[in-house]
């Protein structure tokens, strides 16, 4: 029998596979389970020179900027994941397909991709704090070693600046990646009047990544690193500098007793004396599998698991909680880097990041009384294509054309990140009619979730416009946008239906534990992906020593 | 590949890059037609596309005036298209290529230049958008230089 299978290998799954494995008394036999959707098209035919210098030499640039269907160029205006390159676009590739689900109320996202959603994230690392985790069952003590744990696996590259005091210290921090003109020239506009915008509530440092400014090595002879700066963070992963839950995978791969089974996709589960039987089907087609396992770690995503636990328990038709980070881009011209040089040297991820302390408003009863620090990550618009912007201009193309190349240099995305909390409005349930099975969403805000975020939006482009970043417009692309999702199967510390206790283990389902994004309660306005890995880390461990001690949990 | 498509791929090269486009990127543009929706569906659309691959001259105004008036039409999407295949070859990139450096002065000039010109085409683009948007051309009657597909 399988000591534990692993659902899915996103950045949860690895990271409790490696607990997992590498416990003091782990277990013999751990097999993980994925669709493992992969980019088999492009990703070699992008040679490794620089952006600037791709751009200018290689003939055959348009089928990995366009795609060989045309994919690249999609549809007009707004839409989530407009931000996946062709090389990227595996990631959602079949999802909808094989998991069906109505997620256009809040843009959603969903992936079978081997890496999941992570392997196009846009790496920023934020540990949870004291205040992050307020209602959890567990505290930041708890996630700690594992934070420690994670960050030293992955690589987490920054500095020691302003961030520190709102975010703390990463374990084993690599020197930041070199920033941008930009930047560089918003940053120094900081430090000039950082009296005055502190005053205003605004934190500015340069945003710690999980990237490798040097190079790093594992214990199973795998290198990564150093980033070559070279611009291609949105197409390619050339030295494996950016963290992907892929690396893991593969350094995974040459542990002993662990076994990767890509192309099928966990349907469901039942519960027996001794263990857990799990249903998986081949994407390929063909009849199900059942395998028996002793005990189950599911890291579907939180659509994919929400639909699994649903399906297995017969709960089909209850609603699940979920909560979101409401997210809104701002367009800026960044006045600061006028007349200033741009380097070939770059990187594409997060230049900057903000820490934002929205003011109290006394008199307001809808406004709450302490509001939730809000996060904003600043990127230059470099590494994509110039008519993406003409498209947006209400200009002829000749004229936007030569806009857009004056105007791209000085141009910064503001994107902005809002806590989000369970309410009764925020909803999914799986639903059966005569077209199948699907996963509906509903997402309403209420009117002081809206109130908190315009108010704190404003005060925030306030305050930009003080560093000389001036705000064009305001998108919100979606209230699902920020593509981070939580909160389905909650950790309490009441147990409850369809909720996990404080050690990932599933209420009412024995050997069944939840470790990815459904069982944290809440979001606050930061990144979640670090904290999926520690908790997953955690929750690896807690299995290992369950399984040591004679079966796992009652 | 169809006559007509290579024809508006040769017309929208021009308008983009000023210069003859190499074969290729009319290849692909006529292409792209295969995997994105650029067939008009309505009536005024049809005949906007007639106009501007017919009459070369009005392909600038049309644009500029979709841009502000109707920029998800038919003759806009086939004009993006066509930014973007240039875009993504070596003889085009650096007609999109970002400047090195922006100074104020620079900006100012691109503004002002942007404005008049933009002013100019608008005088002409906003008049033909009114009475050639407005057609009710039925479907099949457009005919194209080259004939269909």
């Amino acid at each position: 029998m399988i000591d534990a299978i692993v659902v899915g290998s996103g950045a949860s799954a690895v990271h409790a596979a490696w607990a997992l494995l590498h416990s003091v008394r782990r277990p013999t036999r751990v097999v993980m389970l994925d669709a493992g959707v992969r980019d088999e098209t492009y990703a070699p035919l992008i040679p490794g020179v620089t952006w600037s210098r791709l751009r200018q030499t290689d003939a055959g640039q348009h089928r990995y900027l366009l795609g060989d269907r045309f994919e690249g160029i999609g549809p007009s205006g707004t839409r989530v994941g407009a931000q996946l390159t062709p090389p990227r676009a595996h990631i959602t590739h079949l999802a909808d397909a094989h998991n069906p689900a109505n997620l256009d109320a809040i843009g959603a996202i969903q992936s079978l991709a081997q890496g999941g959603l992570a392997a196009g994230w846009g790496a920023g690392v934020a540990r949870f704090d004291e205040r992050d985790m307020a209602g959890w069952p567990i505290t930041p003590v708890d996630l700690a070693p594992h934070y420690d744990a994670v960050e030293r696996r992955i690589g987490v590259c920054g500095d020691r600046d302003d961030l520190s005091e709102a975010l703390g210290d990463h374990a084993g921090m690599m020197p930041p990646l070199a920033l941008d003109a930009g930047a560089r020239a918003i940053l120094r506009r900081y430090g000039s009047r950082r009296t005055a915008l502190r005053g205003l509530g605004l934190r500015l440092g340069i945003s710690r990544l999980a990237a490798c400014s040097g190079a790093l090595h594992d214990d199973h002879g795998g290198q990564r690193g150093p980033h070559r700066l070279d611009d291609l963070d949105f197409y390619a992963d050339a030295t494996r500098a950016v963290y992907r839950p892929q690396w893991t995978l593969e350094a995974l791969q040459r542990v002993s007793g662990f076994a990767y089974r890509p192309g099928v996709l966990v349907r469901s589960f039942a519960c027996e004396p001794g263990g857990v039987h799990v249903v998986a089907r081949p994407l390929s087609g063909g009849p199900d599998e059942v395998l028996h396992t002793r005990a189950m770690v599911l890291c579907a995503g939180v659509f994919g698991t929400a639909s699994i636990v649903l399906r297995s328990l017969g709960r089909e038709g209850d609603a699940l909680p979920l909560v979101c980070n409401p997210y809104t881009y701002a367009p800026c011209l960044n006045l600061c880097v006028l007349g200033e040089d741009w380097p070939d040297r770059r990187h594409s991820l997060s230049q900057l990041t903000g820490v934002w302390q929205p003011r109290a408003h006394p008199l307001d009863p809808a406004y709450p009384d302490d509001p939730p620090p809000l996060h904003l990550s600043i990127y230059s618009y470099r590494s994509l294509l110039t008519y993406k912007l003409m498209k947006e201009m209400p200009l002829g193309a000749p004229i936007a054309r030569r806009l857009a190349r004056t105007l791209m240099p000085l141009l910064a995305i503001a994107g902005i990140h809002h806590a989000d909390a369970p309410a009764r409005g925020k909803r999914i349930h799986l639903a059966r009619d005569e077209g199948g099975e699907r996963l509906d969403v509903r997402y309403d805000q209420t009117d002081s979730d809206r109130l908190r975020i315009e108010r704190a939006e404003q005060g925030v482009l306030r305050a930009l416009r003080r560093l000389g970043l001036v705000a064009l417009k305001r998108v919100r692309p979606g209230h699902g946008a920020s593509i981070h999702y939580a909160g389905t199967l909650p950790m309490t510390r009441q147990p409850g239906p369809r909720t996990c206790d404080a050690c990932g283990r599933l209420q009412g389902a024995r050997g069944v534990y939840v470790a990815d994004g459904s069982a944290l309660p809440s979001l606050p306005a930061k990144g979640l992906t670090l904290t999926l890995m520690a908790n997953a880390d955690r929750i690896g461990g807690i299995v290992a020593q369950d399984l040591a001690e004679g079966g796992s949990h009652a | 590949m169809s006559a007509r498509l290579q024809h508006e791929g040769r017309v929208l090269g021009r308008y983009i890059m000023g210069a003859e486009p190499p074969g290729a990127l009319v290849d692909r543009y006529a292409q792209a037609h295969a995997h994105l929706p650029l067939e008009p569906l309505a009536g005024g659309d049809r005949a906007m596309i007639e106009a501007a691959f017919n009459h070369v001259w009005m392909l600038g105004p049309l644009d500029a005036a979709c841009a502000l008036r109707r920029p998800h039409c038919t003759l806009r999407r086939k004009v993006m298209v066509m930014c973007a295949i240039v875009e993504a070859s070596p003889e085009g990139a650096r007609l999109f290529m970002p400047k090195g450096r922006a100074g104020v002065m620079a900006l100012l000039r691109t503004f002002a230049r942007a404005g008049w010109a933009t002013a100019c085409r608008l005088a002409v683009g906003l008049p033909l958008l009114a009475v050639i948007g407005r057609r009710r051309t039925p479907a099949h009657a457009a005919v194209l230089p080259g004939g269909a597909a």
